[in-house]
């Protein structure tokens, strides 16, 4: 009996199609499975083949199954700006090189941007001068770019995520913070800018530091922020953040024995968790202390992962490579500042070559994504 | 509780294949028959008997190899190679045959098999033209001629180094 209907069973799956195979008719699981072993660009050059394949390309099932896949082989990616020529590109700690990126398509180079974050393959920029509302979305590696529309006020910070929740894999949202602490977002499908009511918190000041930018992480960008006090010094530290799809500002607390000193703080993400590299000031030497986040949200769980013992070195953590190494910006062995990886298991650095003067680098954490970060996208509007 | 260790497939074109359950095992569609004792008699399978022999074959070597990896026989690792990288030749250059086998591995639930079969497919797409693609794979050009100076508009950049 079981064999009678598996027999049927097999003859509508398997059956009719083995012998019409040689049109490449294969069941969709299984053009997703070859599909996913290609890079985007020759992914590009699979879209022009025939309808069936552009379609399925293009669907939601395969970006996401696409995205998810990549969300696991985080690349980092290195921008280094307030120089000529500026740089972006991926370092690949296992081949110890560097690939280029191409430049943007856009008008403004790159020497005049700053990136606001990196999120599911969309890079995000503003312009870096005093009026910083020229803000752009890029998917660098399906060339696809999309120019937004201004804010009504200058943002004097900005943040950059997706809503999770939505479902929609390009529901990109922009927030910017004005000098007044008046607060605005960009929502990429409705391609509009909209005002927060109640604004970014006035008790609180985002911490200005050309190494500290903004972390997205669940649904929202981080912020390393203080508390304002006038007549105290001891302003506690905390984490301000914006929650893209409830659309507000909501705060968490940094690990209590961290939150009181006047030390600086570098928020990141390190293995899918909130971090914190703290220096702690000692008598002869300041040390590293990385904690994250266990469980998000919960002050409680915030956990000390190690301490780095600073060999004289004056350096900051800027991200963390492919393999839970960090990328540092300190003094290589020559003299001379340079991009540094340091390998937390052996306490040893290692100089890459990349010369730095006095100028800032920035490492993201890059997903390839084939996700237009175009506002009605053809690409997934249908689902 | 199954009395052989044996199971017998027969092909869409009637050809029976006895082989050692423990070798079928590597399919989930075998194994799950096998543990609820529906494997006794024939398993009628639509697959062609070229395929099924080549699918026979393929899960034999690589239960070989699994029951001989602590084995440091130099020479049989070799053989198993030789073996392997004539396995991906053939396929590669008989197209029926590797969609075939990429139609039975997904249905007979080999996973091994059909990472296999799927990198091959995609090794053979990388760097090809979309005509080239559909030349090799018999695939008909369904756009109309404005769909695909569209198509080809906003890809063109992927034909360029």
């Amino acid at each position: 009996m079981e064999i009678k209907l598996m027999h049927t069973h097999m003859e509508k799956i398997c059956g009719d199609r083995e012998m019409k195979c040689s049109s490449f008719r294969l069941p969709e699981d299984v053009m997703i499975d070859i599909f996913l072993r290609l890079e985007v660009k020759n992914l590009a050059r699979l879209r022009c083949v025939c309808k069936s394949w552009n379609t399925l390309l293009t669907s939601k099932t395969f970006v996401e199954i696409h995205l998810n896949q990549s969300m696991r082989n985080p690349r980092p990616l290195l921008f280094r700006h307030g120089i000529s020529p500026s740089y972006l590109g991926f370092y690949s700690t296992k081949c110890k090189e560097f690939e280029d990126l191409c430049d943007p398509p856009f008008r403004t180079q790159l020497a005049d941007l700053d990136v606001v974050g990196s999120c599911n393959g969309v890079l995000c920029f503003c312009s870096n001068g005093s009026d910083r509302s020229l803000i752009y979305l890029w998917n660098p590696l399906i060339k696809k770019y999309m120019t937004l529309p201004r804010p009504s006020l200058n943002p004097r910070y900005l943040g950059f995520g997706v809503n999770s929740v939505s479902g929609h894999l390009d529901d990109f949202k922009v927030v910017t913070i004005s000098v007044n602490a008046d607060a605005e977002v960009y929502s990429l499908r409705s391609n509009s800018w909209k005002n927060i009511a109640y604004g970014f918190p006035r008790s609180i000041e985002i911490n200005r530091s050309h190494i500290n930018s903004s972390v997205f992480l669940n649904g929202s960008v981080h912020w390393c922020a203080r508390f304002s006090c006038y007549h105290d010094n001891s302003c506690p530290w905390l984490i301000v953040s914006f929650d893209f799809a409830k659309e507000v500002f909501q705060t968490v607390m940094m690990p209590y024995d961290l939150s009181t000193d006047d030390a600086d703080k570098y928020l990141n993400v390190f293995d899918g968790y909130l971090c914190v590299f703290a220096t702690i000031p000692n008598n002869t030497f300041r040390s590293y202390e990385l904690w994250v986040m266990k469980e998000y949200g919960l002050t409680e769980s915030w956990t000390k992962l190690y301490t780095i013992e600073k060999p004289q070195r004056i350096w900051w953590p800027l991200g963390f490579t492919e393999r839970g190494k960090i990328f540092i910006r300190g003094e290589c062995r020559h003299g001379g500042y340079g991009l540094l990886v340091y390998n937390p298991h052996s306490d040893t650095f290692k100089c890459i070559g990349v010369h730095l003067p006095y100028y800032a680098i920035q490492v993201l954490n890059f997903v390839e994504s084939i996700i237009e970060p175009v506002s009605q996208s053809l690409i997934l509007s249908r689902s | 509780m199954a009395t052989t260790s044996t199971v017998k497939l027969r092909s869409g074109d009637n050809e029976v294949f006895e082989v050692e359950k423990q070798v079928m095992i590597q399919s989930g569609t075998i194994r799950n028959m096998i543990e609820d004792d529906a494997a006794d008699g024939e398993i009628p399978l639509q697959i062609s008997s070229r395929n099924l022999a080549k699918v026979v074959e393929w899960c034999k070597c690589m239960q070989h190899r699994d029951r001989n990896n602590n084995n440091d026989n130099k020479e049989e690792e070799e053989e198993e190679e030789e073996w392997e990288k004539k396995f991906d030749e053939e396929v590669s250059e008989d197209k029926d045959l590797h969609f075939g086998l990429l139609l039975a591995a997904n249905y007979l639930e080999i996973p091994a098999l059909l990472h296999r079969l799927c990198q091959l497919a995609a090794d053979i797409v990388k760097g090809k033209t979309p005509e080239e693609i559909r030349r090799t794979f018999n695939i008909k050009k369904d756009f109309t001629p404005e769909e695909e100076e569209a198509v080809m508009d906003e890809h063109g950049w992927a034909f360029h180094d």
